[in-house]
């Protein structure tokens, strides 16, 4: 079989793609090679993409069977049901960013809570302002994580190593007796820092919207490092310019890159990362290699992580 | 009988401001300087002071009533203690207090550092979203992390470090059973650990023997990829010798809440470095930490100008 493979993606990350998958046929492409109505590149069974997959590029294949993400989150990028409806499989990688993406949650978490960037800013610009009421402990204070996979279960043990209270929300609680399963009305009532960790699905899409951030306190901190549309943006960002929320560390929006002129840029209360949470050096890497693994799995007959499994 | 007068260099939380104001007079001194204290000291029946200025042996002459001096704080650097046994002037302090957010704080500066927030929240507001295309940050876990000083901040620090999956080793004068058995921590001299550490965070207090503990040569014996964290005093690190080997590559960042001198001056290098960090003296400044440094120090105050003793002396 033919897999197509970008130009210096798995070099990138230190692994030799062709001895990562013996016994395909690899056909390593560039980028400008998606633009052209013909190339090679459309022989190939297999494909792993570098740029979204929407139903045109898909009708340029004459024989690809399956489509290999390094992300999770592949609906975003991937036209799933356009690929189902070929008989296309897709697969994506999950796990592979629990620790990166755990660690950053309370990267940001801290960040916010202790105004990191703020300060930094301040004292390069030759402020020396110790402002007691900027910082807060995470000792005592009532973790809220929604979504309790992968990441949020280590962001709920990261939690509890911080000295936190941890409440979870999720659609399927599993019989574990820590963290403490709530209502999502009770989390957000009773948490300072609330932090998401779940796939964005139309059933989640606006999950936060006016009335759930109206329940937060007006001490409480919200971080978002799962996906941008599983808040409402527009109320969150009034609910921080009229104090009734303390703070945000975001990580994803719903429209990225963030528009020029856009009100969050403004905003003093809020930590900014460009969509960079799961991007560690050792997650980039894991990414990869599962992504390969996936493909030496469905060359072999044995498909998986497989998000459309109804095209096997 | 007259109110006993306290001077305050700078002022404390009301917590503990309404507890002294309900017994003293008290006073807040027009300047955090030398200059302010000394001219201002003259009837003080005790000086509170936080991290500056110095508390000198000539600022003791100046304040012949002066019976005790309450530190804000755990540091004893900023106050001559052998002057002030001398002359029979007790010094409080406040240990303890700050531990749990100066830990936070190291730990918040730690992750700040190594996933670079402050610069991508930079990028972000400047409109560079292509940042991410060009940055890629390192996790913690897997990776080890070094404490230089494995006291109660170190110990907290390190436990925290321990849950996200990092190995701990440590250098100390002593052996910490606890760090060791709970964390499993090595204890190694300080060359293997700054030799071995993918993160350094010091713990250590200021004594003439740490001073410059962290120069040149120990700089350049660190990985490449190497952070420092500095939440203890800056006296610990050269920051000449700091700005040198992130510009020859020696390390990759530093995260620094503490510096010599402090404030850092307006020209310092430090201000302008990409590679670095930087917080204002704020590890200990969460609303907890005040309310309880300020409390505590003036219930000791008060406690040794009723008593003539208190809980925690660091004189005697």
């Amino acid at each position: 079989m033919r897999v197509a493979v970008p130009r210096g993606w798995a070099e990138a990350v230190g692994i030799d793609a062709a001895a990562a998958l013996p016994g395909l046929l690899l056909y390593v492409y560039d980028i400008t090679e998606l633009a052209a109505p013909a190339s090679a590149l459309y022989d190939a069974e297999l494909f792993i993409p570098a740029t979204r997959v929407d139903a045109a590029l898909l009708q340029r294949f004459s024989r690809l069977r399956a489509i290999f993400s390094d992300g999770t989150g592949v609906w975003d990028f991937v036209d799933v049901p356009a690929a189902t409806g070929r008989r296309i499989a897709v697969c994506n990688v999950r796990d592979y960013a629990a620790d990166a993406m755990a660690e950053f949650t309370f990267g940001l978490i801290l960040a916010v809570m202790r105004g990191i960037a703020a300060a930094d800013r301040s004292v390069r610009a030759g402020e020396w302002e110790r402002l007691a009421s900027r910082g807060q402990e995470l000792k005592g204070r009532t973790l809220g994580v929604i979504g309790f996979g992968g990441t949020g279960r280590r962001v709920a043990q990261l939690g509890e190593a911080f000295g936190m209270q941890v409440l979870a929300y999720t659609r399927n609680p599993s019989p574990e007796r820590f963290p403490s399963f709530v209502s999502l009305h009770r989390l957000l009532v009773a948490a300072d820092v609330v932090t998401l960790h779940l796939p964005l699905q139309p059933e989640t899409h606006h999950l936060l919207g006016v009335a759930e951030l109206a329940l937060l306190k007006p001490t409480a901190v919200l971080i978002n490092t799962a996906r941008g549309g599983l808040v409402d943006q527009a109320a969150l960002v009034e609910a921080l310019r009229s104090g009734r929320l303390a703070g945000a560390g975001l990580d994803v929006l719903e429209a990225e890159p963030l528009p020029a002129g856009d009100a969050l840029r403004t905003l003093a209360n809020v930590v900014l990362t460009p969509h960079i949470a799961s991007q560690s050096a050792q997650a980039a890497r894991r990414a990869v290699s599962m992504a390969l693994e996936n493909v030496r799995a469905f060359a072999a007959g044995r498909p998986q992580n497989v998000v459309n499994p109804e095209v096997l | 009988m007259a109110a006993w007068r306290v001077l305050l260099t700078e002022s404390i939380h009301p917590a503990g401001l309404d507890l002294l104001q309900a017994e003293c007079d008290v006073r807040l001194a027009s300047a955090m300087t030398a200059e302010a204290v000394h001219a201002e000291a003259a009837d003080a029946d005790a000086i509170v002071v936080r991290t500056r200025p110095t508390i000198t042996a000539a600022i003791m002459d100046a304040a012949p009533r002066l019976r005790v001096i309450g530190r804000h704080g755990v540091g004893l650097d900023n106050i001559d203690v052998a002057a002030a046994a001398e002359r029979r002037i007790a010094v409080v302090y406040t240990p303890g207090a700050n531990d749990q957010a100066v830990a936070e704080h190291a730990i918040a500066l730690l992750l700040a550092l190594c996933r670079k927030l402050a610069a991508a929240d930079a990028a972000v507001r400047a409109g560079d979203w292509a940042w991410r295309n060009r940055e890629l940050t390192r996790e913690l876990a897997g990776t080890t992390l070094g404490v230089v000083g494995m006291g109660r901040i170190g110990f907290k620090v390190a436990s925290v470090a321990h849950a996200i999956g990092m190995q701990i080793i440590y250098h100390d004068a002593v052996a910490v059973p606890a760090a060791e058995g709970q964390l499993g921590a090595r204890r190694v001299p300080l060359e293997t650990l700054l030799r071995t550490a993918d993160a350094v965070t010091l713990h250590a207090p200021l004594l003439p023997e740490t001073r410059d503990l962290i120069g040149a040569a120990q700089l350049a014996i660190m990985q490449p990829h190497a952070v420092l964290i500095n939440t203890a005093r800056g006296e610990l690190v050269d920051t000449a010798a700091l700005l040198a080997a992130l510009d020859a590559g020696h390390l990759a960042g530093a995260g620094l809440d503490v510096y010599s001198p402090e404030p850092p001056p307006p020209e310092s290098p430090l201000l302008r470095h990409p590679g670095v960090l930087l917080t204002p003296h704020a590890a200990a400044l969460t609303t907890a930490t005040m309310e309880r440094m300020g409390r505590t120090v003036a219930e000791e105050v008060l406690a040794y100008l009723r008593t003539g003793t208190a809980r925690y002396l660091a004189t005697r």
